[in-house]
């Protein structure tokens, strides 16, 4: 700890001290907000026409500030679905403005109908980051007419989809449990519902959020291979509003307004599937009794307008899948839950144009539930996650050289193992009672400075200093050959059982060849101390996260990339060409011959550890502009693993290794009423496991399998479309429709392939045949009415 | 609690819109492995079926089965340092014991082995030794440059304490019963189980859906516990609503039998692996065999049998 705040103190210093070299440079800086409500506009993008390199995108409290020499520009910020903003700028002292832009629904119409919300490609030092604008994505086609975040990040180069309809994905070689998924600030554990088929996103209580695959900025830690920020909406400062959207298996309303007029807002969202309620009238008299499952969310945020340098933001969310299962005859009888949990209160406070503070108080929860009763015993099996942060984040801009980034995080970890509880009729209780809630204290400084080296080099410098203790109750058992436990060391409340510290610098750097090209590079070192591992062909809302421990160490990466980047006509397009290297150490997966069930040991120790491998290469290409707008993207790679403890310590393939990887989206609009979408995917077929060999034992088939992921299923591709329907506004209420067809020509991918047998032996009636399981083989029609009123 | 995940399976599968389809895929042969299919119990000698893993997608038919023994290994199993050396024997050749003792081992019913049944079935046993409880068997089989070894022990006794019915849930199903059982388990962690049922003339199955049980959440405890009619493996569809009931008037033979570790993990995996092959929710290859250089089990049996005419 000592030296943990040696370091602060050097940083401090470091804050002190002047560039060496300053030139006439000056800081714009300031704040984009609506004209009419006041709400901030996170995402728009601000620009001098006359210097197309100097620019900035506005952050989620609507934000920007950059850079750019004395002289005489014009100011341009675009924002879509808003009336674009111009005006003459003499910049010869360091500004602060604020500029409130017109929606573009009440204007005469223009030509240009949507702005890029991002500044152009090749102009900020991030590598592998990607803004996701949401009000794209409602016109991209989607099963269920269900937007979803985590599908469209999919679509993505460098991003890989863990299955048909699967929420869950990969990046760049490295496992579901790398990515760090963040709402307002949360952690989110399991971001999934019904298996992963929806994401806990509900499209309607979000507002910017941001892909980062490659260089993770220093502030953010914990996960390996990617970040998911995701911000919940703000409610309007002005005025209220309503927003809705009745779709084939869940609706979904929200409703903001001021509390006090531009000081005080509030937002409301709520979704739910209702497939049960719907049917079940229909199924009562059926043997299954209705569809026994529904989920839902609930989003709300409060915005306190403090001051003119204070912000304070209270935020939660609480989602759950909820369900019930009985055999026919009752001897039978389950329910279970499970869902994420989370609040946040963050508090802004603006030192001054250069410095700001961001403080925040986190609480996140995961938990899963089931519980049934069964030949007299009532069973009660549970797991999960609960975490409470502390964080403050420092944003300071000295002068138009630097960028100053720091703070501290703290989270305090209790994860609770896979147990359970079974009581007799009786009374007596049977029970994991070794298995026991593991407890640990994550701590990480971090800073970052963005250096302007010339006009045509920017440095981009971090440092993560993280730590991670795990600490008791905790026992450490040792076993004997038939995996008994003979000795045991045990640690108290509070105790400390093993530390672990990480370095993890995060070096990137930009230089321009030109105003529109730039070439970048970077180099990142990650560590990850908590865990998951599934045995299964995705994750599930029951795989346990463990935490690192004296059973198992943290999980490390390196990352090299190297990447070309390219601005067309004015940003009309961008294109770019990114190649990346990574290396992961301490990765996790089950042991050879791990069988699931319930069992009184801890899981770690059922896992072994290796090394793994991802490199390939990414291209993107995206027209930001004009009725016709989309991307392109292609990834070749290729993902490996290394594990003494599996395949004979041989080299294999990972399972979401995928040597081609492509995606197109567009969306055309083709006039004020009619917005058409439409995607396509193609990915190599997914690695897996097949029986080679075969063999009979008591009468029954038997198989030996042939290497690990050593064979390849069919490829998966798919083409979605969609069209979105303006209506015609009726009093208050505007309102639109959007019909989609998922899996248009009805391909039938392979979510897994298997060899199925029946029949007996000695009676020669065995039967053997290779199966293939798709998931949605058909073509999916759905349609999404969605109202807004004001 | 083993059904959680099969229940987990079920909702998946019923609220994925999933579907099936045969398909034809080109699959490597692979080297082939040898088989042991081994049991050793008290009183009884030890037998060993040897056979050969063959291409997943090869015919089947009577023929190719009997292709898959293999003969002319050499097959030993060494107890306190004494080696006793397994002769091949076809079932032409089996004596009315030996096919008593393999059809109430192996599940079969007499009939099978008979020689009009079609095809031959050869084992490997000898009439010198017979096994005992609290002793470790060695196995030891070479065959073409191939060593394949194996230990198991034959625990001690662990038998039921009693054996009861109780009426099906519903009252309308008056001719069904669910067995129940009474175990006291020994003080000491570490016993595990294989259970087998026999009703009336039919022969000992094991249990379907799980055949083995460990006391790790029970160790010293006495527990009352429904027990599954087992039931033949492979067939085509398993009546649900006789799954697991006797019915009035059966005589039940319960086979209970103490086993080892390594051998209970053996079941337990393959079991498991059974039961989940083709469900997204579970992987494949693990099951778990205690054969070094080969596959399959060679596995120590301390048996019990315990009766019930159900009235």
């Amino acid at each position: 700890m000592r030296s943990f705040i040696y370091y602060f103190i050097t940083l401090l210093g470091l804050l002190c001290l002047q560039p060496a070299v300053a030139q006439s440079v000056y800081t714009l800086s300031g704040r984009v907000l609506d004209a009419t409500s006041g709400e901030p506009l996170p995402g728009a993008a601000v620009v001098l026409k006359e210097r197309p390199a100097a620019g900035a995108i506005t952050d989620a409290s609507g934000k920007y500030s950059f850079a750019a020499p004395e002289g005489m520009y014009t100011l341009t910020i675009k924002y879509i679905g808003y009336k674009t903003f111009e005006q003459p700028l003499q910049l010869n002292q360091s500004l602060n403005l604020t500029t409130r832009l017109n929606s573009a629904a009440y204007q005469v119409q223009e030509v240009e109908v949507v702005a890029a919300r991002k500044p152009p490609i090749n102009e900020t030092a991030a590598m592998g980051q990607l803004e996701l604008p949401l009000e794209t994505l409602k016109t991209l086609p989607v099963i269920f007419g269900e937007v979803d975040i985590l599908k469209t990040i999919q679509l993505m180069p460098g991003v890989k989809s863990a299955g048909e309809g699967s929420t869950g994905f990969y990046v760049r070689g490295g496992g579901a449990d790398q990515n760090l998924v963040l709402l307002d600030k949360a952690t989110v554990y399991n971001p999934g519902h019904l298996f992963n088929f929806f994401s806990v996103f509900n499209s309607d209580a979000l507002d910017n959020t941001t892909l980062i695959k490659g260089n993770m900025p220093a502030r953010y830690g914990g996960r390996l291979s990617s970040v998911l920020d995701i911000g919940m909406k703000e409610g309007d400062f002005q005025n209220f509003r309503a927003d809705g959207g009745i779709g084939l298996i869940s609706s979904r309303l929200s409703v903001q307004g001021p509390l006090v007029e531009d000081k005080a807002s509030f937002i409301l969202s709520g979704r739910r599937t209702y497939v049960d309620v719907l049917l079940n009238p229909f199924l009562n008299n059926s043997e299954q009794g209705g569809v026994p499952y529904h989920f839902y969310d609930l989003n709300g945020k409060l915005s306190f307008i403090l001051s003119d340098k204070d912000r304070l933001h209270l935020s939660g969310y609480y989602g759950r899948d909820v369900g019930e299962f009985t055999l026919s005859d009752g001897r039978f009888d389950a329910d279970f839950f499970w869902g994420n949990s989370s609040a946040t209160a963050r508090w802004n406070h603006t030192f001054s144009n250069k410095l700001e503070m961001d403080v925040s108080g986190v609480l996140s929860k995961y938990d899963f539930e089931f519980g049934w009763d069964f030949g007299g015993f009532a069973t009660l099996a549970e797991t999960g996650v609960q975490d409470y942060t502390a964080m403050v984040d420092f944003n300071y801009k000295p002068n138009a050289r630097h960028h100053l980034q720091y703070g501290l995080h703290y989270t305090y970890h209790k994860l609770r193992p896979r147990s359970g509880e079974a009581e007799s009729a009786n009374g007596e209780i049977f029970g994991t009672d070794q298995l026991r809630t593991k407890y640990g204290h994550e701590y990480a400084f971090y800073f970052s400075d963005d250096i302007h080296l010339t006009d045509r080099l920017l440095l981009s410098l971090g440092l993560r200093n993280s730590y991670f203790t795990q600490v008791g109750p905790f026992t450490l058992y040792q076993f004997n050959d038939n995996q008994f436990a003979t000795d045991s060391a045990t640690y108290g409340r509070g105790e400390k059982v093993k530390t672990y510290h990480a370095w993890e610098p995060r070096v990137s750097m930009k230089y321009d060849l030109s105003k529109t090209a730039s070439l970048k590079a970077a180099y990142t070192q990650s560590a990850q101390y908590l865990h998951l591992v599934s045995n299964a062909y995705t994750t599930l809302p029951l795989d346990v996260w463990v935490p690192s421990s004296a059973l198992v160490e943290p999980q490390r990466a390196t990352q090299y990339a190297l990447g070309y980047f390219k601005s067309i006509k004015d940003n009309q397009y961008e294109g770019s060409v990114e190649v990346y290297y990574k290396e992961l150490e301490n990765q996790l997966e089950y042991r050879e011959g791990f069988a699931p069930g319930p069992s009184n040991r801890d899981l770690e120790y059922e896992f072994v550890s290796g090394s793994g491998r991802s490199y390939g290469v990414e291209l993107f290409l995206r027209k930001n502009y004009g009725n016709l707008q989309g991307w392109f993207g292609y990834t070749l790679s290729r993902t490996t693993r290394t594990f003494p403890g599996l395949n004979d310590g041989e080299l294999f393939p990972a399972r979401y290794d995928r040597r081609h990887d492509l995606s197109a989206v567009a969306s055309y609009k083709l006039n004020e009423r009619w917005i058409f979408g439409g995607s396509f995917v193609y990915g190599t077929g997914e690695a897996t496991t097949l029986p080679m060999r075969r063999y009979l034992l008591e009468g029954t088939v038997n198989y030996q399998y042939g290497d690990r992921n050593s064979f390849r299923m069919q490829p998966t591709h798919r083409l979605d479309l969609s069209a979105t329907l303006q209506g015609k506004k009726w009093k208050n209420i505007e309102n639109s429709w959007t019909f989609s067809i998922y899996n248009v020509y009805g391909r039938k991918n392979p979510y897994l392939y298997y060899i199925d047998n029946e029949g007996s032996a000695y009676e020669g009636s065995v039967k053997l045949q290779a199966k293939k399981v798709s998931i949605v083989p058909f073509p999916l029609p759905s349609v999404t009415l969605n109202f807004t009123w004001k | 609690m083993l059904k959680y995940k099969l229940i987990l399976a079920l909702i998946s599968a019923l609220l994925l819109l999933g579907c099936e389809e045969d398909i034809t895929i080109a699959i490597p042969e692979g080297d082939e492995q040898l088989v042991v299919e081994g049991h050793i119990e008290q009183q009884a000698p030890p037998i060993v079926i040897l056979t050969r893993t063959v291409p997943v997608f090869s015919d089947i038919s009577a023929e190719v089965l009997e292709q898959s023994f293999v003969h002319d290994a050499e097959v030993t199993v060494t107890v306190n340092n004494q080696s006793y050396t397994l002769k091949e024997t076809s079932s032409t050749a089996f004596t009315e014991d030996l096919k008593q003792v393999i059809s109430m081992q192996f599940g079969l019913s007499p009939g099978v082995l008979n020689s009009a049944s079609g095809f031959s079935f050869y084992v490997y046993t000898t009439d010198e030794l017979l096994g005992e409880v609290g002793k470790t068997y060695n196995l030891k089989v070479s065959h073409q440059g191939k060593t394949l070894t194996s230990s198991t022990t034959i625990p001690h006794l662990n038998p039921i304490d009693s054996l009861w019915t109780i009426p099906h849930p519903n009252p309308e199903e008056d001719s069904l019963r669910q067995l129940y059982y009474r175990y006291n388990d020994p003080d000491t962690l570490g016993n595990y189980i294989r259970y087998f049922t026999k009703r009336n003339q039919e022969p000992f199955y094991p249990g379907l859906l799980a055949s083995v049980f460990t006391d790790e959440f029970v160790n010293g405890a006495t527990i009352d516990y429904p027990l599954d009619r087992g039931e033949p493996k492979g067939q085509p569809e398993v009546n649900e609503d006789l799954y697991g009931y006797f019915g009035k008037g059966d005589t039940v033979t319960v086979r209970w039998a103490a086993i080892d570790r390594p051998h209970y993990s053996f079941w337990f995996t393959l079991e498991n692996e059974q039961l989940n092959n083709g469900s997204p929710i579970s992987s494949p290859n693990i099951t778990q065999s205690n054969i070094t250089g080969g596959l399959g089990i060679w596995g120590g049996y301390a048996v019990t049998y315990h009766t019930i005419i159900i009235d």
